[in-house]
């Protein structure tokens, strides 16, 4: 029972870093654009 | 019967914690906003803040760096292209004010100033708006006449818009 208590407390863990990381994230283009800043 | 407090303790810990981040570098708020149709783009200038018209009175406001003195424009004007993460080539006269520029920074690369995204904008002034690499200077009277949002604020407005947007910028 505590090791599944564990396990699940490890997963939800994991899947909150993975949502954070990755959220906003755009894959990187090669256009380059010419603009002022 | 501890096991469970404990897990319910951390799930709860854990829930703030994901509800908390994305506040810490949003600076996005639904205001009331009249004047323009829906789906048009306003940038209050002297405000530093970019409206975006939703509907029924509505706008996002967001917080913007805008034109540095000397560089700030009013006009109109819209969306010619939407870029994500684009590789940034500086034009004649920002390489010219900043001659150790290089001449393409690569999309992803933490000198890039475009940040995550870029919306070029028509008219000829070579100006967008953009994400950052400094988001310390974003609200601020910064660029060569830019409108610089935060990353996670460009990618918001990025997927509300697109190509044929207007934008109207203010004073």
């Amino acid at each position: 029972m505590k090791k599944l208590l564990v396990l699940a407390i490890a997963a939800s863990f994991a899947v909150m870093v993975a949502g954070c990381t990755t959220m906003g994230k755009a894959p990187i283009g090669k256009t380059p654009v010419v603009t002022k800043y | 019967m501890r096991a469970v407090r404990c897990f319910l303790a951390v799930a709860i810990a854990l829930a703030a914690l994901a509800l908390a981040l994305p506040q810490v570098a949003v600076a996005r708020e639904s205001v009331n906003f009249s004047g323009y149709m829906p789906g048009t783009i306003v940038v209050k200038t002297s405000e530093r803040r970019l409206y975006y018209v939703t509907m029924d009175g509505k706008a996002v406001r967001y917080r913007v760096g805008v034109g540095k003195a000397g560089k700030a424009w009013t006009g109109s004007a819209f969306i010619t292209g939407k870029y994500r993460s684009p590789a940034w080539s500086p034009p004649a006269d920002v390489k010219r004010d900043n001659p150790r520029l290089p001449d393409v920074i690569p999309g992803g690369s933490p000198r890039n100033p475009m940040g995550v995204a870029a919306l070029t904008l028509s008219g000829g002034g070579q100006y967008a708006i953009h994400g950052t690499n400094v988001p310390n200077s974003v609200g601020g009277f910064v660029s060569y006449g830019c409108f610089r949002m935060l990353n996670e604020d460009v990618t918001d407005l990025f997927n509300r818009v697109y190509v044929g947007t207007p934008v109207v910028v203010e004073r």
